[in-house]
């Protein structure tokens, strides 16, 4: 691996990336209305679930934040997709640099988008929506970093399945659903069926609110969230192994765009 | 003695039952334009492909500049700038960023990146449109973009795979000017096109591939000589005649050809002995010895820019 041939590739991405700004705004203004609209509901649930005081912003925030989050694995995947359809996959396969330059290269920014998502969807969360962290904050900042790893990661496999880039807003789309309702994003885990609550523990969304929530409404500390987070790692991994296996530098990808 | 960067020797290479490369053997030197010639499907891009590594050989060798470039593609491909057949920029970005980019990935570092970017972008006529973004640019600036990207490097082996397909008349000259400028600096190209003016026109050595294999190789000249008779083609609105006296003729369909040194005095001769069969004529044609005769020489059928050869039949 080269450092400067993966930096060059990063900054190239970011540039790319950046170029359509609106994406980016419509990233975090979504899911920001999404949690002003959800906060007044969640404030009841969550007296009902026995935590008083709390504006509703506790489940909002991470839910949401969560739930578009999964989104970043489809902007992992379109990374690629892209440069399928601009035909430059072969010109940067073609030139020196190495396998784990491109994915380095394509990868990072798209992780520091997601962790940047939903850092900033937190920080709106606290100053808009009267969110109250009464945990670590460097726990909260772990846990959005181990969960954006994971659902790029899942970007990974999911772009390794897909030959189309239909096929890949398909499987991005109905996961980052189904993550999000199953895994206790959309609505809190408790009101969810008991059925659902027992295989919301295969989804890593599921992990990712447990941690929120035990940082931000049972005030938990970094190594109260060691668990979640290890498991958010594995699934990461786990991914990274579909991915691993599947994925073909030389397989032609069609991009529709 | 040859100073050859390309070695290619016994390369096959097939996609399920189709044979796309079958046995391919050929040399580009230092300093050499190789002009890869064949019709859409013969091979060419697979050729290129394998050079660069971008895709595996069932078997051969390929050295680039010594290099094993099956074993190690990567090493390879510090002496290779490839020019993909299909269009390949970033749209969204600047033509200065496009080429930063690659420079950077080729080794380059500031500030002889700026000075490389300067010299490729003047030699394309890109110059005045460094900071454009690509996707603002006319289908010949971005073509011309594509091949500028593959030498911001110098690298002693260049692959043009069909560098000129869709690109204006100023794009193509500037493109061929500049490949016979780039070995005479001493680069080995390799030019796969599937236009036999471009080739004459480089002067280049020449290796014709028809499904998958090469089927003649040599210098334009020596092909010529030992291959390029003058052709007399009659084609008629049904069956020609089977023969014409004191000549021997080839019936291809509706087509008569007749090879001949002296084509002016064989066509008088031949349109003179038709008889009846004059007045099926429907064209007459005379091809002067070039590449276009070479190829009916040992193909038997005319060649045509984008004919399909069905590599599944072979």
């Amino acid at each position: 691996m080269s450092l400067r041939r993966s930096w060059a590739l990063i900054r190239h991405e970011t540039r790319v990336i950046f170029d359509d700004p609106g994406t980016l705004v419509f990233l975090l203004l979504m899911p920001f209305l999404m949690m002003a609209v959800m906060t007044p509901l969640f404030q009841l649930s969550l007296e009902a679930e026995g935590f008083t005081g709390t504006s509703g912003a506790e489940q909002a925030v991470p839910g949401i934040a969560a739930m578009f989050a999964t989104f970043s694995a489809s902007f992992a995947g379109f990374t690629f997709f892209r440069e399928h359809g601009w035909n430059t996959w072969e010109r940067l396969r073609a030139s020196r640099a190495s396998t784990l330059d491109l994915m380095v290269g394509k990868l990072v920014p798209t992780l520091a988008v997601a962790v940047a998502q939903m850092l900033l969807l937190f920080a709106l969360g606290v100053v808009f929506l009267d969110l109250t962290i009464a945990g670590s904050l460097a726990a909260l900042a772990g846990i959005v970093i181990v969960f954006s790893i994971s659902m790029v990661a899942f970007g990974m496999a999911i772009t390794a399945l897909s030959r189309t880039s239909q096929q890949l807003n398909t499987f991005a789309n109905v996961g980052g659903i189904l993550f999000a309702a199953i895994g206790g994003a959309l609505v809190p885990i408790a009101v969810l069926p008991g059925w659902v609550q027992s295989i919301a523990v295969v989804i890593p969304t599921f992990w990712a609110m447990t941690g929120f929530r035990d940082v931000i409404l049972d005030g938990a500390g970094f190594s109260d969230v060691v668990v979640p987070m290890l498991i958010l790692v594995l699934f990461a991994v786990g991914f990274a192994a579909i991915a691993g296996v599947r994925f073909r530098l030389e397989e032609s990808k069609v991009y529709v765009g | 003695m040859r100073d050859a960067v390309l070695t290619v020797s016994g390369l096959r290479k097939s996609y399920g039952s189709v044979v796309a490369l079958d046995g391919v053997d050929l040399d580009v030197d230092r300093g050499e334009v190789v002009g890869l010639l064949g019709p859409n499907g013969a091979g060419k891009t697979t050729l290129v492909s394998i050079s660069c590594g971008l895709r595996r050989a069932d078997a051969g060798s390929v050295q680039v500049n010594g290099i094993d470039a099956l074993a190690h593609p990567q090493q390879a491909r510090h002496h290779i700038g490839l020019a993909p057949q299909d269009l390949g920029i970033y749209p969204v970005v600047t033509v200065r960023r496009n080429l930063e980019l690659f420079g950077e990935l080729a080794g380059l570092l500031k500030p002889a990146l700026g000075r490389q970017i300067e010299t490729v972008a003047a030699a394309l006529f890109l110059d005045d449109l460094l900071d454009r973004k690509a996707g603002e640019l006319s289908g010949g600036q971005k073509r011309r973009l594509h091949t500028a990207i593959a030498l911001l490097n110098d690298p002693p082996l260049i692959l043009l795979d069909e560098s000129t397909t869709g690109a204006d008349v100023e794009t193509r000259a500037a493109l061929i000017e500049l490949v016979r400028e780039l070995a005479h600096r001493g680069s080995a190209v390799l030019y796969s096109t599937h236009y036999l003016q471009e080739v004459e026109a480089l002067d280049a050595s020449v290796v014709i591939i028809e499904r998958g294999k090469v089927i003649a190789q040599g210098s334009v000249d020596t092909l010529i000589s030992h291959n390029g008779e003058a052709v007399v083609e009659l084609t008629f609105d049904g069956s020609p005649p089977g023969a014409i006296d004191g000549y021997e003729v080839s019936i291809d369909g509706s087509v008569m050809r007749v090879s001949t040194e002296d084509p002016g005095r064989s066509m008088a001769d031949i349109l003179g002995s038709l008889g009846p069969d004059a007045a099926h004529l429907t064209g007459v044609e005379i091809i002067r010895p070039s590449l276009e005769t070479v190829y009916l020489a040992v193909t038997g059928r005319r060649y045509e820019a984008g004919e399909d050869i069905d590599v599944a039949a072979s």
